[in-house]
Parts: C-alpha cells; sequence; structure tokens
C-alpha cells in the first residue's frame, strides 16, 4: 500500500488511536526512529490491534522518511496476549497445551 | 552535534529523571547535553504506573521529597499539564482486613499535620468515593492532593520544552566513558566520541552502577521487575489512583517477602491499579529480583490479577490487550541517590526504585540547584551515595534476597493462545 509523503497528511494511519500519518511524521522529528518510538510518542499501536493494522504502515514510513530499507527499521516487541483476552481467562492456571477458549 | 562549544553538563539517562534534570537546567540557562544509549522514554519510565503518591511515604526519610516534589508537579502543571497528562485524581490505599485499618488509621493520624488532605474512609465511605471497589474491604486511606500523569508523554514533553531552551539532545548514543583526572570529570565518550565537559549526572535508574563504574565508584543499585496488564479503553471506572495496603510492605522489606508462605507475598504482588486518560487500565504490580531481563511470568500475571478483581471484582469482564513488564532501580534503603560523589562533577540522580514518578521533578530540582549554587530545597545530605560507607558496601548487599536468576522461558508464552507471539526473552 503506498503511503503519501505529503506533510499535511491528514491520513489516519493508527485506526484504533486515530493517528494520522503527519503526527507521525512530528514523532520522527522529535527524535523517533523505530516503531516502538513512534509509539511512545503518537500512541499508535497501543489501541486495541497492538499494532496489527498499522505497525507495517508506520515501519514503512519511517524507512521512507529515514532513507532506509524496511528490514532496517525495528519494530516493536510483541507481547502477551495475542488478542484481548477477558482477565477472567488469566486467573486460572492453565497447563501447556490446554486451549484457551 | 552541531555545537563548537562544549556542553556545561551532561545527563547521561533520557528517561522521567534525566528529562527533569535537563528541565531544570535549561531553565537556568546551563548548556546541557541529554544522552541516552537508545530512544528517551524507552525503559523504566515507558513501564511503570502514573502515581504521585505522597501519603505511602515515610516521615523523615522521603516524605519531604515527595512533598516538594508534588509541589513542583502543580506548578508545572499550569505550564505543562495537558502535556504530561496532569490529573488530581486523588490516592487511595486500601484496607482489606482490621488489621490493616488500623494500621492505616494510624499512618491518617501521623501524617494528619502535614497538609496534604489526607483521611480514613470506612467502608461505605471508601465505596461512595470508589464505587468499582468490592464490597467487602475494611476501609480505605484517601489522600487528596495526589495525582496522576503519563510517564512516557511527560518525558517528552519535558525534553522538548528544554530543547526550546536550548538543551542538545543525543538518543541512540551510549556512554562508554567517563574521564576524569585528578579526581574531577573532564569528558565523557561515545564510542570514539569525546565530549568534554565539567559535570555528569548519572541519571541511568537501572543500569546508573554501570555509569558509575566509569568511575570507578560503586553504586548498590540492581533492577527490580515489576509487571503490568494493561486493559482495552474503557468508560470511566477507576476514579483514583488505587493501591493495597500491604504495598508497602512489599515495597519496603523484600526479605519478609520472601519468606512468606504465600506465593502471592513471595512475587511481590500488590494491587496497584490507574486509569488514565486514554481510557485504559494499568493494573500491576510486582516486585522480584530477577536481573535484567524484562520478560513476562505467568504466574507472577495470574497473581496480579487475581489480587485485581479481588479488589474490582468486575475487571473479569475486562479484556487485557498487553502485558509487560519494567525494570525499576532498586537501593539498600529505599532511598534514591542524590548529589555529590566524591569524583567532583561526578553527580549521582538515580534509585528511586517504584517511586520514580512521584520523585522526578525534586531529583530534578536539587540537581540543578546543586549545579548553578543555589539554596538546595532540601539538604541532599540524607541522600548523598556516601551515606553507604564502604564497609556497608563490602558487606554482601544480596543477603537475604535470592540471587538474580537467569529467567525461565515464560510459561504464559507456552500457551496456545499466545502461540505466534515471537519470544523477546532477552530484556
Amino acid at each position: 500500500m503506498k503511503v503519501s509523503m505529503k506533510r499535511d497528511s491528514k491520513k489516519i494511519i493508527c485506526r484504533c488511536e486515530e493517528v494520522t500519518e503527519e503526527e507521525i511524521f512530528e514523532a520522527i522529528r522529535d527524535g523517533a526512529r523505530t516503531v516502538a518510538g513512534v509509539k511512545r510518542r503518537t500512541r499508535a499501536g497501543m489501541g486495541l490491534c497492538q499494532g496489527k493494522t498499522c505497525g507495517l504502515l508506520v515501519r514503512g514510513i519511517l524507512a521512507r522518511t529515514l532513507a532506509k530499507k524496511s528490514s532496517e527499521i525495528e519494530p516493536d516487541t510483541p507481547r502477551p496476549p495475542t488478542r484481548p483476552l477477558k482477565i477472567s481467562v488469566f486467573e486460572k492456571k492453565r497447563n501447556s497445551g490446554s486451549k484457551l477458549r | 552535534m552541531r555545537s563548537r562549544t562544549s556542553p556545561e553538563a551532561i545527563v547521561i539517562g533520557g528517561g522521567i529523571i534525566g528529562a527533569f534534570i535537563s528541565f531544570y537546567l535549561a531553565r537556568e540557562g546551563v548548556k546541557t547535553l541529554l544522552l541516552d544509549r537508545g530512544d528517551f522514554a524507552a525503559e523504566t519510565s515507558a513501564s511503570c504506573e502514573g502515581g504521585i503518591t505522597i501519603h505511602n511515604k515515610t516521615i523523615g526519610k522521603d516524605m519531604d521529597l515527595a512533598q516538594e516534589s508534588l509541589r513542583l508537579y502543580r506548578g508545572l502543571s499550569r505550564e505543562l499539564g495537558g502535556e504530561i497528562e496532569y490529573r488530581r485524581v486523588g490516592g487511595m490505599m486500601i484496607a482489606e482486613t482490621e488489621e490493616e485499618a488500623d494500621r492505616l488509621k494510624e499512618r491518617v493520624k501521623a501524617q494528619a499535620h502535614l497538609g496534604i488532605r489526607l483521611k480514613w474512609l470506612d467502608q461505605k465511605e471508601a465505596l461512595e468515593e470508589e464505587p468499582c471497589l468490592a464490597q467487602d474491604i475494611s476501609g480505605a486511606s484517601f489522600c487528596e492532593v495526589e495525582a496522576q500523569i503519563n510517564p512516557m508523554a511527560a518525558t517528552f514533553a519535558l525534553v522538548r520544552n528544554a530543547r526550546e531552551r536550548g538543551l542538545l539532545t543525543s538518543p541512540f548514543s551510549k556512554v562508554t566513558g567517563i574521564e576524569c583526572k585528578n579526581g574531577k570529570v573532564v569528558a565523557v565518550r561515545i564510542g570514539s566520541r569525546r565530549i568534554l565537559t565539567r559535570l555528569a549526572m548519572n541519571a541511568a535508574g537501572v543500569w546508573a552502577s554501570d555509569i558509575a563504574r566509569m568511575v570507578r565508584i560503586e553504586v548498590p543499585i540492581i533492577p527490580r521487575r515489576g509487571m503490568l496488564v494493561v486493559s482495552e479503553p474503557i468508560p470511566p471506572l477507576v476514579r483514583h489512583f488505587l493501591t493495597e495496603a500491604s504495598y508497602l510492605t512489599l515495597k519496603l522489606s523484600p526479605k519478609e517477602m520472601e519468606r512468606s508462605r504465600s506465593e502471592r507475598v513471595r512475587k511481590g504482588v500488590g494491587f496497584v491499579i490507574e486509569q488514565t486518560q486514554a481510557g485504559t487500565l494499568v493494573l500491576g504490580s510486582s516486585r522480584q529480583f530477577a536481573g535484567y531481563t524484562n520478560s513476562v511470568e505467568g504466574s507472577v500475571v495470574r497473581h496480579i490479577i487475581r489480587r485485581g478483581v479481588r479488589f474490582i471484582p468486575s475487571l473479569r469482564k475486562i479484556s487485557a490487550i498487553r502485558l509487560y513488564s519494567g525494570l525499576r532501580p532498586y537501593t539498600p534503603d529505599n532511598l534514591p541517590f542524590i548529589g555529590q560523589t566524591e569524583v567532583e562533577g561526578f553527580l549521582m540522580a538515580a534509585g528511586q526504585e517504584g517511586s520514580g514518578i512521584t520523585l522526578a521533578p525534586i531529583t530534578g530540582k536539587l540537581v540543578s540547584e546543586i549545579v548553578t549554587g543555589n539554596n538546595p530545597t532540601i539538604p541532599v545530605g540524607r541522600f548523598l551515595l556516601s551515606r553507604f560507607t564502604s564497609s556497608l558496601l563490602k558487606k554482601s548487599f544480596f543477603s537475604g534476597c535470592s540471587k538474580m536468576p537467569r529467567c525461565k522461558a515464560p510459561e504464559i508464552l507456552r500457551n496456545e493462545a499466545y502461540l505466534g507471539v515471537r519470544r523477546n526473552d532477552e530484556g
């Protein structure tokens, strides 16, 4: 997906937290060099989907802005759970291999 | 760095402590360079609760420090309140048993003269003040002046503000050495680069002892790991910054903690919760000496969550979206190291452990006062590194506490629900 490099882009990159491309450029100007750095400054990637939707886009914006390859941009550290889980799920002890509904 | 002249001061560590030091120094017109081995607000300040707590402090020890710090936050909030998300939510310590209630009531009495709007709430009053709480709690102490901020946002806002007043910054610049001559700091090295300066501030928190070793000083700071659970954003549920009464024991007496029969207590789990401006709940907490690994341990998370639903039953229906942990800088006497050391120009500003957010402003202020020669807001004698004589340092610092183990693969990551998550155990 092509992402425009217009500086005043109001295009929303992180849908969960409604972070625009312009805010991401601002974060890079503020010193962000990694996906986590953008996240900490803008909240992009902190929402419900935890960066599943915007992570690659942010990485791409960083790459193009910093004139690097996407693979040279450090992605954020994924943390459990892989999807939102009701807190009650964590109350019981589970043996490895058991399925979580 | 484009500047031709050397900085008067170099702050090592770009978390909230380093940010506050830089903020105050910039205000005083001191030419400062802020360094971090990584990005700013990347470590402890990005993995902690945002509470500014006063009534859990100890009179004669850190109470005055905390009160002054809160005053500074209030003053700042006029200028930067929105950016740091400063909110005066008030703080409650919740008693589960009659015994805890009695102890909290004593604390309220003992602190009555401090003017911190502290009062005891019985069960009925506590539930009126915080309706989400479980019906069977014994009561709570309520301190209206306590507040909350967003530590990450605050760090960035302070640095931005200081930059406007001339602060130089260089993230992703690991300090590899500090040069001294005749017992005085003369330069800081970043790889092959050498930056001349006469003042180096050690705000490296969890890694402060590594920095201090560069000037041949032993600083007894070791990492203490705490885990957090973040929820999906929800409508307003938690009105105040909440902690349970036994949190104090866990923070202050690790030896007592480690000898407990209760697994929850051994893992240092004590209920803490806040609702952020974004609407998410940040639930904690735990305290473990686990070296420098910041991985997530399943059993600890389980205890945190069980403790959470014990105090706020409706938590069960809310979803968790992220589990992570952060390292905090622990000192043997639960007091930070602020101020001069035997190396002239090398100042300490680290070791606030779980009170980093609360004590950040006063730390920054005191350091800037030392640098400019102004009268210190609070005499720093109590916080000097020299309070640990060399004999105390030689005595095994870790006696009574378990040795720092290599972290085992977190059991939580073996569960099927977490398949596909890339393991990142190596802190």
